[in-house]
């Protein structure tokens, strides 16, 4: 039997087509996937987000110090300082971060951490760092600071880096200065302790440590005598 | 007329759906088991023996080194590269199986597998790195699962595709062969 074609040669069966496409589409995909890996990666190698601490206070450059000598209440406020992230790539960059210091046997000291970011491609955005300090260390004590990041990028890659560091505290407290002399024992004062010291010295959301103070800077014990 | 593969036998003549008669040229066994070699040791070098010098690579860095940096995957490397050999035998004898009816369900089941060694990736996608100082440690954790995942899409779609081809060949015995195989 003779049968006429009209362009020259046989029409593909149709369960042949189909699977014939779905065979070009599944290399097509796996093509794309490796496209977008290799762009995601570009993108994160050439154009890499970017880190810069902000605060209104003085000595900036670090979290600790740009949110130093803050008042609390005043700038010290929630978004008083963090850093401030640019992702310049193509692909959306998410993060949270968070710290906590403790001494070793002993009380946690402070606490921060940040809310979960999206940054979208070519934008910078703030993100707020908030901080949380419970009590003051002890003079001679060791503590360990614990930070913990986590970053996703392009909903392909996560990085959680976590740092563990040991340090002792050692300084001499000085005599505390008082801000906010309503004292009392029901009535606590707000003292600023001398920023030379460690980190936790630089206050309570981002500005001055404030009591009830434990150990020897019960300032609010003594003032009511 | 040229031979479409080297000293491929007479073409045979196959009814298409219409009803028309028409010709393919099954190749020689030769060459099909040559490319089907070929193809099992590319695959082979992809699926058994990249991970096998990965594995190698990271039992430098796995423990505690002299640099203080220690690497460690959680991706279990034997099953990887026993899978591997599997899909890669799997790949060749596809090829071989091409023009027989046996080609779809080598297919489906080669694909079943490649999901099985991607979920295997997947799952335990996780590199984990530390490094320790005096006075703290640094440790680092890189998932790439998100990336691997990817992969099963081309994987899934190639699994409908072999099921179809199955299908057709119960159904339509030799009714691709013209096409797979024409007369040039």
């Amino acid at each position: 039997m003779n049968t006429y074609y009209p362009y020259g040669r046989p029409p593909k069966p149709r369960l042949y087509r189909i699977s014939r496409y779905l065979r070009w589409a599944s290399v097509l995909a796996t093509v794309l996937v490796f496209v977008y890996i290799v762009l995601a990666i570009f993108s994160l190698v050439v154009y890499h987000p970017t880190f810069t601490f902000y605060g209104s206070g003085s000595g900036g450059g670090s979290p600790f110090g740009s949110c130093a000598n803050q008042t609390r209440g005043g700038s010290g406020s929630a978004n008083a300082c963090g850093f401030n992230v640019t992702n310049p790539g193509w692909f959306p960059l998410t993060l949270q971060a968070a710290f906590s210091i403790h001494e070793v046997n002993g009380p946690l000291l402070a606490h921060g951490s940040t809310p979960l970011v999206t940054i979208a491609p070519s934008t910078s955005e703030n993100v707020a760092l908030s901080l949380e300090f419970l009590a003051l260390p002890s003079n001679n004590s060791t503590y360990v600071a614990s930070g913990w990041i986590n970053g996703s990028y392009a909903s392909l890659f996560s990085l959680t880096i976590t740092i563990s560091l040991n340090g002792k505290f050692s300084f001499s407290p000085g005599t505390p200065v008082v801000t906010h002399a309503r004292g009392g024992l029901s009535n606590p004062a707000f003292v600023k302790v001398p920023s030379s010291g460690p980190p936790l010295n630089h206050g309570d959301q981002c500005g001055n440590l404030q009591s009830p103070m434990r150990r020897s800077y019960a300032l609010s014990e003594r003032m009511g005598r | 007329m040229t031979a479409a593969y080297p000293s491929s036998p007479p073409p045979t003549l196959v009814s298409s759906p219409d009803g028309a008669w028409l010709p393919f040229r099954r190749p020689s066994p030769p060459w099909l088991y040559t490319v089907g070699v070929l193809k099992t040791l590319w695959s082979l070098f992809f699926f058994a023996v990249v991970p096998y010098f990965v594995f190698q690579l990271l039992g430098h860095f796995s423990g505690s080194s002299s640099s203080g940096i220690s690497v460690h995957s959680d991706l279990p490397f034997q099953a990887l590269i026993d899978l591997g050999i599997v899909l890669s035998l799997l790949t060749g004898a596809r090829h071989i199986a091409k023009p027989t009816r046996w080609f779809g369900p080598i297919w489906f089941f080669r694909a079943v597998v490649k999901v099985g060694y991607v979920l295997l990736i997947a799952w335990n996608a996780i590199l984990m790195a530390s490094i320790g100082f005096s006075s703290g440690s640094v440790s680092i954790m890189f998932d790439y699962s998100g990336t691997i995942y990817l992969f099963l899409i081309g994987t899934a779609l190639a699994m409908i595709a072999a099921l179809i081809t199955a299908y057709e060949d119960v159904k339509y015995p030799g009714e691709r062969l013209p096409f797979d195989y024409p007369v040039k």
